[in-house]
């Protein structure tokens, strides 16, 4: 039995935005646009952050604090604007199904922010009490450098997919 | 010659009519947004973490100054980005830009903020030996960096609606 996924996302976007949830978000004008000021403020604080893990990943910058010190700030950073994120797309997705869940560039977003969160828990568990430990130096290798890199990249792809939604949706009508 | 008319003269530029049409390119226009968004994520970010430690809530005994001179070379460089890529999306609809109050709120918020900022460095900064470590910091670096974070939300407030109120 063939199951047709993008005619059964359809079906689900459809029966969201007959929910009287959704037509209550549709109806109140404001609501789309504040969420997605609340989304992009969000965004900065987790972008900035794991834009400063990276740089001292890096070690091009924040030379006068540990990389621990940074961990322990900047992922629980990360983790709050992920939760933010989470609530105000959740409020985005329920206001405007059929924009967000039929576009494929949806769900190279959703899959990197799984991407994301993975590295950020990886860098947390592997670095948060690294300075403790004996024979822990910043030194930097080509490992740190190839996650600084890898890491930063895919929050920027997570905004460039975040901000293509809407484009997407606009060119398939 | 009036301002709209000089937008106009600028919406006709090749380039703005490049961005304006996507004849060149379908996603330059996103593409220039999307980086503007990048841009603007990290000017806004960086500076409500020093605002955040003006407010005296932050990880721990950190100096001010560091905070400082770590952060704000990140601002700068990605505020020249936000200039480039939001004058690219400017020229693109110039006169359109111009008439609308989100985009004038905008631009009177980014003034208040440089302002504030400015008074801030000239004014309680130049004295940062004596409240470097200071927990909470005084009461007018406290101010500064509250007004700092209004302006700024309102900047990426105004500036997302923007898009929702110009047809």
């Amino acid at each position: 039995m063939s199951i047709d996924l993008s005619e059964n996302l359809l079906s689900f976007a459809g029966w969201i935005r007959a929910t009287r949830v959704s037509e209550i978000l549709r109806e109140q004008l404001w609501v789309v646009p504040t969420s997605q000021s609340i989304h992009i403020i969000a965004v900065s604080m987790v972008f900035v952050s794991g834009l400063i893990l990276s740089i001292k990943l890096l070690r091009v910058g924040f030379h006068k604090r540990t990389l621990s010190s940074l961990v322990i700030r900047y992922t629980t950073l990360i983790y709050g604007g992920l939760l933010a994120l989470l609530i105000t797309g959740v409020i985005q997705t329920l206001a405007e199904p059929l924009r967000q869940l039929i576009a494929p560039v949806f769900w190279i977003k959703m899959s990197l922010i799984m991407l994301a969160l993975l590295m950020t828990y990886m860098l947390s568990f592997k670095f948060s009490r690294a300075n403790e430990q004996p024979g822990f130096t910043e030194a930097r290798t080509a490992v740190s450098v190839i996650y600084a890199v890898l890491f930063i990249s895919i929050w920027i792809a997570i905004i460039f997919c975040g901000r293509f939604i809407g484009y997407t949706y606009f060119y398939h009508l | 010659m009036n301002l709209i008319e000089i937008a106009e003269l600028i919406k006709d530029l090749p380039l703005a009519t490049a961005i304006r049409t996507g004849l060149v390119w379908d996603w330059l226009f996103p593409t220039i947004e999307a980086l503007h968004v990048v841009a603007i994520s990290t000017v806004f970010g960086s500076i409500i973490l020093l605002d955040l430690r003006l407010l005296g809530m932050a990880d721990g005994p950190v100096r001010v100054s560091a905070y400082s001179s770590d952060l704000l070379p990140l601002t700068w460089t990605a505020f020249f980005f936000a200039v480039i890529t939001g004058s690219l999306m400017f020229i693109s609809r110039a006169p359109e830009y111009l008439v609308n109050a989100q985009f004038q709120f905008k631009m009177a918020l980014i003034l208040l903020a440089g302002l504030n900022m400015a008074f801030f460095h000239w004014g309680i900064f130049r004295r940062i030996k004596e409240w470097d470590l200071q927990f909470p910091p005084p009461l007018r670096a406290r101010l500064a960096g509250g007004i700092s974070i209004v302006f700024w939300a309102g900047i990426v407030f105004f500036g997302r609606w923007i898009g929702f109120t110009m047809m």
